[in-house]
This record gives C-alpha cells, sequence and structure tokens, in this order.
C-alpha cells in the first residue's frame, strides 16, 4: 500500500551514522536539505539531543534505545514506523521499517524518489500499524452508511462522513457542524431541530473502471482517511479535516490519467437546509447552506495536474460556521493565502503533528491486547474529532458523524463525553460546559414555567436551549406513543451539575469555578429544593421522575435522582458558602433538604431500592426473556415492562459510578448483585458503566467482556443504527471503564488524584494518558509495577496513602497492604 | 411478453383466481391465461372461459400438480395463480396450492376465497414483511422493483420478537426512526417506508396489512414447510385473508455479504 511505482512513500529518515557519512558532508548537507524540502525528517540515532545531524567531531552513541528515542521522537509528530526508512544497519527495528543501504549515496537516491513523487502529486501513504488503523473494506454497497459513520472525520468544528468520492449524493453525505440546526417539520420527532447540513466537498468525477476497489484505511493516529487498493488502475485518495485549523479539509487523489476529475468542488445536500446557494468567485467555488438558526458558508478550489500517466487532483476547503441566527452581512468565506500556498505535505505534517499532540494528552494502551487497544483508540478518536475546544460545544449524541437523533444533546455529553474530555483536553470540556452556562436563561425559564425556581435543563437540547425531546413518536408496534422523557427526567439538571464539579475536579478552574460553575451548581440546586417535598415526618422526597431507567416512569424517589439532587444541594452549598457569605442561609437550607432526602437505602437489605415500590413489581429476571443486551420493552410492550424489575440500564449502579464512594460502605456489590441480573442493557449507555463498577469489584472477566462489547457497538453495528452516527456516550464509557475502572483514577475535590488500578490477569498492563489540574501524567498499571510520569508535582492518593510526586517517573511496587513506592 | 398463468376451475374460487390474474396482468404489462387440468375422463367445466374473462386451456393429466407445474415453469410464465380453496374448512389452502407453493421455481400468487386483488383490480399497495436476511431482500428485490415502477407503494415491514430484537434502543423518539431508516436503506431502498411491528410474525403481518389496507403481501421462502420452518409462510397458508405472493428463494440471487 505504501508503495508507488515501486517506491514508498517515505515521512522520515533514520540515518546510520559512520565514517563514511561524516566525511561526505557536502552531499550530505544537500540530501538532508532535498528531504527536507520534501517535509521528510532526517535523524541520525544517537547524535545529542536538539542536533539532528551530528556537527563535526561530535560523538554519536548508537544502539536500540538510540533508534527507539528517534523513532518516539517520530512518533510524538504523528510519523509511524511505516513511513520511515533507515538508510544504514540500525539495531532494534521494527519490521515495517523500510531498510535502505548505507551511505549518503542512499539518501541521495531516496531524496530524488521523494521529490519525484511529491512532484507529481503522489497520494501519501499511511503506517499500516493495525493498532492504529481501522480497514473499511466496502464489500458490501448495503452497509456502505455503516462505513460512512466509522470512517467520518471530524476537526472537532466540522465533521465529515466517509463517502466515496464518486458516489456523490449515493449513500448518506453529509457535513455538520457542531451547533448549527435547521428548524423540523412535520410532526413528532420530525418536528424538532436537526444538523443542518452544509455543502458536500468531497465529490470527484471518475472513470467507473478505477473506483471498483473502494477499501480504506481510516487512520485513527493522523486522522486520515486512505483509499489505496490494490492494483495500477485504482482511484487512489487521501482525504483529512485538519484538527489544527478546524473548517479546513483536504484531499488528493490520483488515477491513471483522465481516469479523474474535479467536478464540481463543492455540491449542495439535496435536502435539509432552508436556503442554498453555490457559484463561482474565480477559481474558486462558495456554497451556502442556513436555515434561520444557522449558517454553513464553505469555499473550495481544486487543482489538477497530470504527470507520467497519471492524473492527480488536489482540493482545498475552508469552511465557517455560524450557529446563532446569521446576519445577512456576514462576509463570503474565502481561502486564506497562507493556506493556498502552503504545499500539500506540509499541511499532511500538521495534521499528523496536531493529532499526535492530542494522542499524546489521551491515548489508552492496554499491553496485551493489540485488538481491544485499536477499538478503543476508535473510541477515543472520534470522542476528540467531535467536539470543539472554543466557544461552546453542543454535543449531539451522534457528535458529527450522522444525522440520527438529530444532534440533540443529552445528559450522553455531560455524564459520559465530558469526563474523557476534562481529564485530556479541558479546553473541550469548557466548551462543553459554556453551551449549558450560555442556556442557563432557558433553562431558568423552563424552571419558571413550572412554577418553580432556579433552572430545569432540558432533558434534549438543540441550539436554543429549550425542550426539544418531541411530545409522540412512532413506537415498535407503529403505533404512536407518548414520550415523557422530556417531563420526568429531572435528573439531567444535577447531570449537568455534576459535568461542571467534574470538570472542576479535574483541572481546578479557578475562574469557572467562580462564574459558570457557580451559577450552574446554584441555579440546579434552587430548582431541587423547591422541587422536593415533605412528609408529615420531615422526609424530604421527588416525586414524578424517571431515572435513568426508562422502562419505568413517573415514580417516587428514584434512589439515582434523589441522590443526585442531594449532592447538586451539598456542593453548590459549598461553593455558595465558600465564595458568597451573604447566601449561607439558603446554602443550610439546601443541606438540610440534602439531609432529609430518602436516599432509597435499606439497612437491612444492603443495598438501594430503585425506587418506591421498586421492590414490589414481579421479580422477573433479564434472563427469563432474553440474553442481554436486549431492548426488553420490545419484546414484553411497554406496560408489562413497567410492572416487572426488568431496568433498562444502570439506574442504582449509576449512582455508584458517578459518586463513587459516597454510598454507604458495601452497598456498591450488594447493588451489583441485586440489579445486574435484572438489567437488560438495553441503552448503549448500559454495558460500560456496568465494565467500569464490575472491574471494581474485581469481577473481570465479566468486566473484559462487557467493555469489549461497548468498545464495537459501532464497529459491529450492534444497535443497527449506526448507519445513522456513531453512538459518542457508549464511546466515552469505553475510556471511563478503563480509566476510572481498571485504573481506579478519580480527581478528588480536594485537588488529589485517587488511583488504585485492578488489572485482569490476562492484560499486561494498561496506560493511559492525562492531564490532573494542569500536570500531564501517564499512568502504567503493570501487575508488577505501577509507573506514574509527571511533567510537575502532582498529588496523588494510592492505598489509601497520599504522595507528592515529582516531575519525573514515579514507581511503585504491590505489597501486601497495598502499592509501596519504590525509592529507586 | 411475459404471461401470468392460472391455475383455475369451476369453483367458487375462479372469480377471485381469475380477477386477481387480470389485476396482475395489468399491473406487470404481462398477458394473462389459464389452466385448466382435469384428470382424463372427467368432467370438463364448460364455462370456464366466460367466468374468468381471459382464454383458459384444457389439459388432461393424471398429476394435476404435476401439470400445472410443467406449465407454470416455462420460461415466459412471470407469475403463476392460484386459487386458496377448501370448502370444507379443514385445510385452508388446498393441496394443489400448497404443493405448488413447495414446488414452483416462479413466483406463486395464493388468492385467498372472496379476496380481490387491490380495489377495482387496481393494486396500490404491497406489504413486503423482510427479516432483515439480505438473502431474503434480495430476493425480493426484482419484484419491489416492477411494483415500484408500476407506482405501487411498497411498505416493509419488520416485526420484533424473540428472533429478531433490536440489543439496543437508546432513545425510541429517535432510536426506531433510525432503525427504519437504515432497515429500508440496508434491505430495499426502493420502498416508500417501514413500518414496524412487534409479536408473532405472521398476526403482526396481517395486523400491519390492515392498518395500511395493503392489496397484496409479498413472501420470500425457501419453500420448505417442514417443521421449525418458514412459520410465517405456513401461517400465510393456514389463514388466507389475503393474497399472498410467495416469491422462491434462490440460493444466486444474494449479493455477496461483507463486512
Amino acid at each position: 500500500l505504501a508503495e508507488h511505482e515501486g517506491h514508498p512513500w517515505v515521512e522520515a529518515v533514520l540515518l546510520r551514522w559512520e565514517p563514511e557519512v561524516a566525511a561526505a558532508r557536502d552531499a550530505l548537507d544537500r540530501a538532508v536539505a532535498s528531504l527536507r524540502e520534501s517535509t521528510i525528517a532526517v535523524l541520525v540515532p544517537g547524535a545529542r539531543p536538539g542536533e539532528p545531524i551530528p556537527a563535526p567531531g561530535h560523538p554519536v552513541r548508537l544502539d536500540a534505545a538510540a533508534v527507539a528515542a528517534a523513532l518516539d521522537e517520530l512518533s510524538a509528530v504523528g510519523i509511524g514506523p511505516g513511513l520511515v526508512a533507515a538508510v544504514g544497519d540500525l539495531p532494534g527495528l521494527p519490521d515495517r521499517v523500510v531498510r535502505l543501504p548505507a551511505g549518503v549515496r542512499s539518501l541521495e537516491d531516496l531524496a530524488a524518489t521523494q521529490r519525484g513523487l511529491r512532484g507529481a502529486r503522489r497520494v501519501p501513504a499511511v503506517d499500516l500499524d493495525p493498532a492504529w488503523t481501522l480497514p473499511l473494506t466496502g464489500e458490501d454497497p448495503t452497509l456502505c452508511r455503516i462505513e460512512e459513520s466509522l470512517g467520518a472525520l471530524g476537526d472537532t468544528q466540522f465533521g465529515v462522513r466517509a463517502v466515496l468520492s464518486e458516489d456523490g449524493r449515493a449513500c448518506d453525505p453529509l457535513v455538520a457542524a457542531a451547533g448549527c440546526y435547521v428548524a423540523g417539520h412535520g410532526t413528532g420527532t420530525d418536528a424538532t431541530p436537526t444538523l443542518l447540513p452544509g455543502p458536500l466537498w468531497t465529490h470527484l468525477t471518475a472513470d467507473p473502471a478505477v473506483t471498483n476497489d473502494t477499501r480504506r484505511l481510516l487512520d485513527l493516529r493522523c486522522g486520515l482517511l486512505l483509499r489505496d487498493g490494490d492494483g495500477a488502475d485504482t482511484l487512489r485518495e487521501l482525504r483529512f479535516t485538519c484538527l489544527a485549523r478546524p473548517g479546513t479539509a483536504l484531499l488528493r487523489a490520483q488515477a491513471r490519467a483522465g481516469a479523474i476529475a474535479a467536478g464540481t468542488d463543492l455540491i449542495l445536500p439535496d435536502e435539509g437546509p432552508e436556503h442554498a446557494t453555490i457559484g463561482r468567485d474565480g477559481p474558486t467555488t462558495v456554497a451556502v447552506t442556513s436555515s434561520s438558526r444557522a449558517r454553513i458558508a464553505s469555499v473550495a478550489t481544486s487543482e489538477t495536474t497530470e504527470a507520467a500517466g497519471m492524473t492527480a487532483v488536489e482540493r482545498r476547503v475552508v469552511s465557517s460556521r455560524h450557529p446563532t441566527r446569521p446576519r445577512t452581512r456576514d462576509a463570503a468565506p474565502r481561502l486564506p493565502d497562507e493556506l493556498a500556498a502552503a504545499p500539500f505535505e506540509v499541511l499532511l505534517a500538521e495534521q499528523r503533528a496536531a493529532w499526535a499532540a492530542r494522542w499524546g494528552q489521551a491515548d489508552v494502551h492496554i499491553d496485551g491486547d493489540p485488538d481491544l487497544t485499536r477499538d478503543v483508540r476508535f473510541c477515543l478518536f472520534h470522542l476528540m474529532a467531535s467536539v470543539p475546544d472554543v466557544g461552546e460545544a453542543a454535543v449531539g449524541a451522534r457528535g458529527l458523524s450522522g444525522r440520527a437523533y438529530r444532534g440533540h444533546v443529552f445528559w450522553d455529553a455531560d455524564v459520559f463525553v465530558l469526563p474523557f474530555l476534562a481529564a485530556t483536553h479541558p479546553a473541550a470540556a469548557r466548551a462543553m460546559l459554556a453551551y449549558r452556562v450560555n442556556r442557563l436563561p432557558a433553562a431558568q425559564a423552563a424552571a419558571r414555567a413550572a412554577g418553580l425556581p432556579g433552572a430545569r435543563f432540558p432533558w434534549e437540547s438543540a441550539d436554543d436551549g429549550t425542550e426539544v425531546t418531541p411530545e409522540t413518536a412512532i413506537g415498535p408496534d407503529g403505533r404512536p406513543m407518548t414520550i415523557v422523557t422530556g417531563r420526568y427526567q429531572d435528573h439531567v439538571n444535577a447531570d449537568v451539575a455534576w459535568a461542571a464539579a467534574h470538570y472542576l475536579d479535574w483541572t481546578g478552574d479557578r475562574r469557572f469555578a467562580r462564574g459558570g460553575a457557580r451559577a450552574l451548581l446554584s441555579e440546579t440546586a434552587r430548582y431541587w429544593q423547591a422541587r422536593a417535598v415533605r412528609d408529615a415526618a420531615g422526609r424530604a422526597h421527588i416525586r414524578d421522575v424517571m431515572g435513568p431507567d426508562e422502562y419505568h416512569a413517573a415514580v417516587d424517589d428514584n434512589a439515582f435522582t434523589n441522590n443526585m439532587a442531594a449532592w447538586n444541594l451539598r456542593r453548590a452549598a459549598a461553593v455558595v458558602t465558600a465564595s458568597d457569605p451573604g447566601h449561607r442561609g439558603e446554602a443550610a437550607a439546601w443541606r438540610r433538604t440534602a439531609r432529609d432526602l430518602v436516599d432509597g437505602y435499606d439497612p437491612y437489605l444492603g443495598r438501594h431500592v430503585q425506587f418506591a415500590g421498586f421492590d414490589e413489581l414481579e421479580p422477573l429476571l433479564i434472563s427469563e426473556i432474553a440474553d442481554p443486551p436486549v431492548a426488553a420493552d420490545v419484546l414484553l410492550g411497554p406496560g408489562r415492562t413497567a410492572a416487572t424489575q426488568v431496568i433498562k440500564q444502570a439506574d442504582v449502579l449509576m449512582l455508584h459510578h458517578l459518586l463513587p464512594g459516597e454510598r454507604p460502605r458495601g452497598s456498591l456489590p450488594r447493588d451489583v448483585e441485586h440489579y445486574l441480573p435484572r438489567t437488560a442493557h438495553g441503552s448503549s449507555l448500559s454495558p460500560g458503566v456496568h465494565a467500569c463498577l464490575l472491574a471494581r469489584l474485581g469481577r473481570h472477566r465479566e468486566a473484559v467482556d462487557l467493555l469489549r462489547l461497548t468498545a464495537r457497538i459501532d464497529l459491529d453495528d450492534l444497535t443497527q443504527t449506526t448507519a445513522g452516527g456513531l453512538h459518542l456516550a457508549a464511546a466515552g464509557t469505553v475510556w471511563q471503564a478503563l480509566v476510572y475502572g481498571f485504573l481506579g483514577v478519580r480527581p478528588l475535590t480536594s485537588g488529589v488524584l485517587a488511583i488504585d488500578p485492578r488489572l485482569p490477569g490476562a492484560w499486561e498492563g494498561l496506560t493511559a494518558n492525562l492531564r490532573f489540574r494542569g500536570c500531564a501524567l501517564r499512568v502504567t498499571a503493570r501487575h508488577e509495577a505501577l509507573h506514574i510520569d509527571a511533567d510537575r508535582p502532582v498529588p496523588i492518593a494510592l492505598s489509601g496513602r497520599r504522595h507528592l510526586l515529582p516531575a519525573r517517573r514515579s514507581v511503585f511496587r504491590p505489597a501486601v497492604d497495598g502499592w509501596k513506592m519504590d525509592p529507586r | 411478453m411475459t404471461r401470468i398463468l392460472a391455475a383455475l376451475d369451476a369453483s367458487d374460487t375462479l372469480e377471485p383466481t381469475a380477477r386477481a390474474a387480470r389485476s396482475l396482468s395489468a399491473l406487470l404489462g404481462a398477458q394473462v391465461a389459464g389452466l385448466h387440468v382435469v384428470p382424463p375422463a372427467a368432467h370438463r367445466a364448460a364455462d370456464l372461459e366466460p367466468r374468468a374473462g381471459f382464454e383458459v386451456e384444457v389439459v388432461e393429466a393424471t398429476d394435476i400438480v404435476e401439470a400445472l407445474r410443467t406449465a407454470m415453469e416455462t420460461s415466459d410464465v412471470a407469475v403463476a395463480v392460484v386459487g386458496a380453496r377448501d370448502p370444507a374448512g379443514t385445510t385452508p389452502v388446498g393441496h394443489v396450492a400448497r404443493r405448488l407453493a413447495e414446488q414452483l421455481t416462479v413466483p406463486l400468487l395464493v388468492v385467498p376465497p372472496g379476496s380481490s386483488l387491490g380495489v377495482d383490480g387496481r393494486v396500490t399497495r404491497a406489504l413486503v414483511p423482510l427479516d432483515g436476511d439480505p438473502e431474503t431482500s434480495a430476493d425480493v428485490g426484482g419484484l419491489v422493483e416492477r411494483l415500484a415502477s408500476a407506482r405501487v407503494e411498497i411498505v416493509l415491514t419488520h416485526v420484533f420478537n424473540t428472533r429478531h430484537v433490536p440489543r439496543f434502543v437508546d432513545e425510541p423518539q429517535h432510536g426506531y426512526d433510525a432503525i427504519r431508516d437504515e432497515f429500508r436503506a440496508r434491505n430495499e431502498p426502493l420502498a416508500d417506508r417501514v413500518e414496524l411491528r412487534r409479536g408473532a410474525a405472521w398476526g403482526a403481518v396481517l395486523s400491519c396489512a390492515g392498518d395500511i389496507a395493503a392489496d397484496l403481501i409479498v413472501l420470500s421462502w425457501a419453500q420448505d414447510l417442514g417443521p421449525g420452518r418458514a412459520a410465517v409462510v405456513r401461517e400465510a397458508m393456514a389463514n388466507p385473508t389475503i393474497p399472498t405472493l410467495l416469491l422462491p428463494h434462490h440460493e444466486t440471487s444474494a449479493p455477496p455479504v461483507g463486512g
């Protein structure tokens, strides 16, 4: 795959330093300069740091460690071994490195061939590392929409589905922009806002003879989608959306002479926008899609060249999004001169480096399970690609990868997506919270409309923050069904507050603590304070709610809702007490209500009761119906399901997941023992949460099984709806199962990072890159040791002991009473 | 030109069967003809052609099913039509229809007594039950294309039950829309819509047919009525209430499945 006309595509060279090489200094300098002009990095393993080519007389210490260090250096800018050429014998080279003869002549030849490939605008290669690449076979045309979702690219602000270039409007092409919606039409779900589709930029005109091979490869490490099938008479193409320049996208394609043409740079989506225009402006095409609520504008230019019997098409696209009502005088987008002038290879190198930097903050690696590692990276890749890190981020249930769920924002974003970002790329988590803070007025209005103070966030929201949950939909029996989630799932209020607090725990962001977080926590607390009602005995209740288990509606004292509300009240009281003495009286009332709220815990049973009366329902176990995961309500019907103890997803257990350690000691295993056999996992959010909790309990086999299942929900299309977009929240639970579950990492409110690994026997190790309160961390748990690399001093709690780790690697060894620091 | 060939006799099924054959011929732009097979020396009905409204050939044979099968499998027969006859009410579909269904390699329209194919002979809506198996979908593809080109509304139905149940439905107000969209795209993009149902398969299909006022049900099957097989077709044969077009499964008709 990596070869073009007999020559491999190379992004970096490792040069063995030998006397003959050093002696030919002028020729060496010319070859190195030529390679660098082709954006090819040249490193000499063993040379002094910061000195890629040794100066005369400087020593070179060549060994396997030096080679590994050089490869690490390249990996840090997104260049994997498959894109590296080694000139001369080097110790410890991975198999995928291209081996070339020693000497400057070899370097000169390489420079010439690489210059030729770039001059002819050949499609670059990707590193075929199976742990970093996802093949899309394209074999079955009926499954094309699934692959379009799986291979979707995102730059955090714009997403583009992986439509085949020659397909035009076939399958389900979509360019989506975060926060841009168009009003719905019709009734039920159709009447609610949906994602505004933007101009499509992936289309090429191609001779059908060159499009038979539709195999593609998603390079997770660098955010590249490569089409590069076998055979000379095949369309090759590389496209990417620039992580470092959101809104910018590039495509390069090649085929035999005359077999491809740029066609139209941009095409308008068939349906969706209220208005759409397209036209030419000199060499560029300008297209705009808009609604009364938002606008997406794109400008694109394509350049076609012929060389050596091949046609190459190179396209550059710049898009802008206007999530709020567009101003009529918004300037038309234009292609920045600097972008138009930059060589494709330079922008590609920038893309590789940008993604490598994101992975440097976020990668999770499971030693001993490369398949699972790849599946996990697939999940993390799409999480990173889907969330803006500037302004505000409206993160829909399917991100920017498809139309399903209409881009609506659920608790999925706050509880399942945000933690990963808070722990790896806080700016994106902050943008997600900005979305909530900016919609506080709408939430306050919703509370007022219900006759309550404070704020009540909607179950589903789009651009303006109002409730957009449809009230009816067509159900699985073809009949209209009443949708009550918007009415009853009050817990979303506490979920939003939890997200704000969780972000603070990870980041210590004081500015946000004083502003947005305080507003979110206190306004949601005011709602709970009024929402709770007291009985004659003084106990506080929250009635008529629905917990995460959506099989049971309009219940009283749902344990999850009540305990989350109590937590919300306490956390808000702490914030208000510390920052605003004038509200201490109100804070004291919140604490009293939190204290008096029925928590559902039954000391006799040693577990929680999901809601008042739950234990009196028919004690049906999920095994009596079907093997989970299963949409049990489809089999039983909603009425029958509601009369049983079968639950859709983690409910009581969700409480343990969000507030670990805050429930009575010993209640987690009891609750798992009681509720797991009743859980259908009918929501894609459920298996990952259970994997996390089972990992904490040391039930590793079950935990790993559920983790694998969750990591492949989209890869195996387990929901039968991946075609409509990827399940971002389920992807978030994969990360949480690994980091919160198996590594036992949790940020504490006290500013300490708790770590408590529980490693399955079949895994050799588990590594996660994290960012805690400004400190970049790498936590690696192995059976024989725990390594924590920190770039600055960081307080941790391990095995009940607190440590202030220095800015270097700290090593702990397992002991009878927990982990002990290895003084060496 | 292709033909619609109807198996006719002098019973009460003649009129509905002939009417259905005429409707089908108009729908598919095919000629229509009838075939009356009688045992040697048996009485030959005299007034078949006036009652049928088209030409009816009379053939003598000892094995009626074999004679019908041979005639119906000639290359120009697009669809065979047979009435579901059971004067006694014990075996709703007669043995002739049943054996033809099991043996014919061409599509067979089974017409229940008293039914009609469409209103005033015009077919406007066909219900196509699919289980999501790509081979089944491939089986119906050709016919659906012909019906769609004749402006017949194609409604797919997929029945959820213990054999076919989604694993996850995150939010029903969005999840079922997503399932419907993808089911249509993957199984029969020419369809106008998808109706989901749950419960016992044939009951749900019949109920759906009633809900949408379907003129016709189109079923693909492997022509095996043995125990545990073809439950929907068995039910359809046992309780025929609406004209049902049975499409034999052809091993070679399915595209490769990958992914």
